[in-house]
């Protein structure tokens, strides 16, 4: 399952927090202001209805024939509507309020000398009813209230509870936006400054600021390990540049001895002689690895000094595959060049570029069989140029590893190639990202291996 | 996603049913116990008084039927009745279910009853307006629904009717004026 990223889960996290909070307060406010106001409307409600019953109670024992008017002032001060049963006949002022919505239980509970109290559904209006009986002048006073005006003002506390609990809601929600970005802004530059000390940029460094002490050491931790990184990384390549520089001298008087002996294979024995080639050949893999090794060490302590000029690409193409065929003979791959790459240019150090050809194409013709093709695509403001072998391709395991240094994948187990010294694929990405491009590998549509490098386009005529 | 879904289901859900039912019903009448109750209602006798209680019997009035005779209909009164208590629901007339089944009055709505009487098998009742408003007809038929409830009452002999202490007169349908009314005279308005 694909997890969420640390913002949105920031956001959600917020967000939720703050919903669930607003609900639980809300519902606690709601229920708990519900129960006071519906508690107070009921208590005041039924002391109401125990005076109203004892005015009627008086009213029937000093002057019965003002009992109408009684009950009927009775309803119009208290808003309530009265059901007076008297001596087992019921009596209202208000035909809309039947007897029988008094409840049974109500009534039986009246006839039995109990005061009852009871919320109701009658005609669809939600009311409070409560039973007097009153033994002293045989009757039982029923005062009925309405309680529409209380579950009104209950429905806009909801509402207001519930407005309320949406605007914390997004106002949560926004904070989780702000926070989020504050929290993750130092992520993101460290990610940012990590991806381009990956790319090479050892030179870069993470600002210091002032957004709290967490940050603060994350920015030191991170910088004191960018320069012990940087550090370790120079020592190595001096290191490498040291030894190679050192092995250098006397791998040339091997040489040079190796030459002289060379002249004189005449007059070795065969035994003598087969060692001598043995001898030469491995010098020459020395020579060239020490030169590689001198040459990547130079690279990495940005040594190498770049010698740009502007220079049409197919021209440059054709000449450094010419002069490699020459070198290693045989057949010159095809070069194919877009027609409308024939007079573009690029801004390139020409002996790097040659070098970049030449590993190829030595690639190629050591492990691959040679250089089928060699393209020059347009892409855009770019130009790509594939260079395509006539091996079995590479592994996709190999693909992303090809370019890393003393790499040998499948040709370090088989003995039949001709020994590299494993830098060349290296040599070829430092002096692409040199040229501001990129290099990767891919298999060619017609069956081999693909290297395919982008640089970009310093001239694109129209 | 899912759960943020399911939540808004409930808080819809939770905000609808709290709509529904804000202030709950009650499934049974609650009671209060009586010690609770105050002002002594209660009480079997009525608070402050030397243990008075005040019981009700039901008495015959006599209204107006659809045919324009009177007939009798029941009203609860203070025991022992009095004859102003009774009368005085005459005047009062029918109560709305009486009055949805066709009952009338033909005693004006201004006529109440300042006093009435019965002394030796005669009533004395005094109105506060005079029926002179009502046609002759229905001046005798406002008359015979005093008359017979006086009768009911013990009044054998007849009613006297003053107009705030003014001796009436009522035309019988022969032409005699008299001011003590008899229930002979006025039988044929009674319905049998």
């Amino acid at each position: 399952m694909r997890r969420r990223s640390l913002r949105t889960r920031l956001f959600l996290t917020f967000g939720l927090g703050t919903l669930l909070l607003s609900a639980l307060l809300g519902t606690l406010t709601f229920f708990g202001v519900r129960d006071v106001l519906i508690s107070q409307a009921q208590k005041t409600y039924l002391q109401q209805s125990y005076v109203n019953a004892a005015l009627i109670r008086n009213t029937i024992y000093t002057a019965p024939l003002t009992l109408s008017n009684e009950v009927s002032s009775i309803q119009q001060s208290a808003d309530s509507i009265v059901l007076l049963n008297i001596h087992g006949q019921w009596q209202t002022l208000n035909p809309l309020v039947p007897f029988l919505d008094i409840s049974a239980a109500a009534r039986n509970a009246a006839e039995h000398n109990q005061v009852t109290t009871e919320t109701r559904m009658v005609q669809s209006e939600l009311v409070y009813v409560v039973g007097i009986p009153i033994p002293a002048v045989q009757t039982q006073v029923f005062e009925v209230w309405q309680l529409d005006g209380l579950e009104h003002n209950l429905r806009v506390l909801l509402l207001v509870i519930g407005s309320a609990a949406l605007f914390t809601t997004l106002l949560g929600a926004s904070g989780g936006v702000w926070v989020s970005r504050r929290a993750v802004r130092p992520l993101t530059v460290v990610s940012d400054a990590a991806a381009r000390i990956a790319g090479g940029d050892f030179a870069t460094r993470l600002p210091t600021t002032h957004a709290g002490s967490e940050v603060e050491q994350l920015t030191e931790s991170f910088n004191t390990m960018v320069n012990q990184l940087v550090t370790k990384l120079e020592r190595d390549a001096r290191f490498a540049s040291d030894v190679s520089h050192e092995l250098r001298s006397p791998l040339t008087a091997l040489a040079m001895s190796a030459s002289i002996l060379e002249q004189h294979r005449d007059q070795l024995d065969p035994a003598a002689q087969q060692s001598l080639t043995l001898l030469s050949a491995e010098i020459q893999v020395f020579q060239g690895l020490i030169e590689d090794l001198i040459e990547l060490s130079r690279s990495d302590a940005g040594a190498n000094s770049l010698s740009l000029e502007v220079i049409p690409i197919a021209e440059l193409t054709r000449q450094a595959v010419r002069s490699v065929t020459r070198r290693l003979g045989g057949e010159p791959p095809r070069v194919e060049v877009e027609r409308e790459l024939e007079n573009a240019r690029v801004l390139v150090d020409r002996r790097r570029f040659e070098r970049i050809i030449a590993n190829l194409m030595d690639n190629a013709q050591r492990y691959a069989g040679g250089v089928v093709a060699i393209r020059l695509l347009a892409r855009g403001s770019r130009v790509e140029l594939n260079v395509d072998d006539a091996g079995p391709g590479i592994a996709d395991a190999d693909l992303e590893h090809v370019f890393e240094r003393f790499y040998r994948g499948r040709a370090a187990h088989d003995r039949s190639v001709v020994r590299g010294t494993g830098l060349g694929l290296a040599l070829v990405r430092e002096h692409v990202k040199s040229l501001e491009g990129e290099i990767r590998a891919t298999q060619s549509p017609e069956g081999g291996a693909r290297l395919q490098i982008e640089l970009p386009l310093a001239e694109f005529p129209s | 996603m899912r759960r943020l879904r399911a939540l808004s289901v409930l808080l819809v859900a939770g905000v609808s049913l709290g709509g529904c039912t804000l202030v709950s019903t009650s499934s049974a009448p609650d009671v209060i116990s009586h010690d609770s109750v105050p002002l002594g209602l209660l009480d079997p006798t009525i608070p402050f008084t030397d243990y008075a209680q005040v019981h009700f019997v039901t008495r015959d009035i006599f209204l107006v039927d659809r045919s324009q005779q009177v007939v009798p209909v029941g009203r609860l009164v203070p025991s022992p009745p009095s004859p102003l208590d009774v009368v005085h629901y005459v005047a009062t007339g029918p109560t709305l279910v009486e009055g949805a089944r066709g009952i009338t009055t033909q005693i004006p709505a201004n006529v109440t009853v300042n006093q009435a009487t019965i002394h030796n098998g005669v009533a004395l009742i005094d109105l506060s307006n005079t029926l002179a408003q009502i046609p002759p007809v229905g001046r005798r038929v406002a008359v015979a629904q005093f008359l017979f409830t006086a009768q009911a009452l013990g009044a054998f002999r007849g009613i006297q009717i003053t107009i705030n202490q003014t001796p009436f007169a009522l035309t019988l349908a022969n032409g005699h004026k008299v001011t003590l009314i008899t229930p002979a005279q006025l039988a044929y308005l009674k319905k049998k």
